[in-house]
């Protein structure tokens, strides 16, 4: 990808994160599902950067999108933002560097949402000073999972419809 | 290698990721205790500000704290008011098993339900 095209294109991607970011937040909180708890529509092109352009690009993005969301709506859900998006990039760049192919999309979608979930749950602790919340972890990991896969499967619609089309 | 989309093996990780989730679920249980009284606790980023006793209905809030209410109904006590812009706090709902944590985290308050544990309390033997 030339430097024009790779600059523009994760351009659009930015703002597609930023919008995402904003109609997730816009929606009720899902039925059966603890307050605070979404799908990360976001982090699916997180993810599509991190596979399709590369691991600096995705943090830039991630980085940016934090920033967003600390002039919208304040310092803490920017720090919640922030630590849960870094955590759940940095495993997936090393389980793509550990495991290579041998973790499959889904797998990887469910880890980053896990490291998602325990990010925020560490900023959580350490704002309440209540190490308390350790009683939300099992909630943390079932939800882990289900968003995950569900993260998964959208990532995978994506990439059957527009696979290196726009590359 | 092409990465695949899922893997047999995902079920097996998933699967221990679930029953991981369930020992911690039972363990707990185990340690927020129970068959004791059951309490709230308030408290002032991290540092506990109250003790409330769940048997009587009340709303109240902390002195000098109004922007944010409380209220105890039927054995259960949550976050009704708050002036913070996400409100997550207030959509917490009520409290009521020991162990259950909500939190306001723009004002810096959580509400923790507690139990006293008899079976730790109480002597493990008299001695005559």
């Amino acid at each position: 990808m030339g430097k024009v095209k790779r600059i523009a294109f994760l351009g659009l991607m930015q703002a597609l994160i930023l919008i995402l970011a904003v109609l997730e937040h816009m929606l009720p909180p899902l039925p059966f599902m603890p307050p605070g708890v979404r799908i990360g529509l976001a982090n699916v092109v997180v993810m599509y950067v991190l596979f399709f352009v590369g691991g600096k690009e995705a943090f830039a993005l991630n980085i940016v999108k934090s920033g967003f969301v600390f002039l919208t709506r304040g310092a803490v859900a920017a720090a919640l933002s922030f630590s849960g998006g870094v955590l759940s990039l940095c495993v997936l760049l090393l389980l793509v560097k550990l495991a290579k192919a041998r973790a499959s999309y889904i797998m990887l979608s469910v880890a980053s949402a896990i490291a998602h979930n325990i990010g925020q749950m560490l900023v959580f602790m350490v704002i309440t000073r209540t190490p308390a919340i350790v009683y939300y972890l099992p909630f943390l990991l079932i939800f882990g999972v289900i968003l995950g896969i569900i993260t998964g499967v959208i990532l995978k619609i994506l990439f059957n419809k527009i696979r290196g089309g726009y590359l | 290698m092409e990465r695949h989309w899922f893997k047999k093996n995902d079920l097996f990780i998933i699967g221990g990721i679930l029953l991981a989730a369930a020992v911690l679920y039972i363990c707990r249980s185990y340690l927020a205790g129970s068959g004791g009284e059951v309490f709230g606790e308030i408290y002032v980023k991290g540092r506990f500000a109250m003790r409330v006793s769940l048997a009587e209905d009340a709303e109240f809030s902390l002195p000098g704290r109004e922007n944010v209410g409380f209220t105890v109904k039927n054995g259960a006590i949550a976050f009704t008011r708050s002036d913070c812009p996400d409100q997550t706090c207030v959509r917490s709902g009520f409290l009521h098993q020991p162990g259950q944590v909500a939190a306001c985290l723009p004002n810096g308050l959580s509400i923790k339900i507690a139990a006293s544990r008899p079976d730790l309390d109480a002597p493990d033997a008299v001695t005559r």
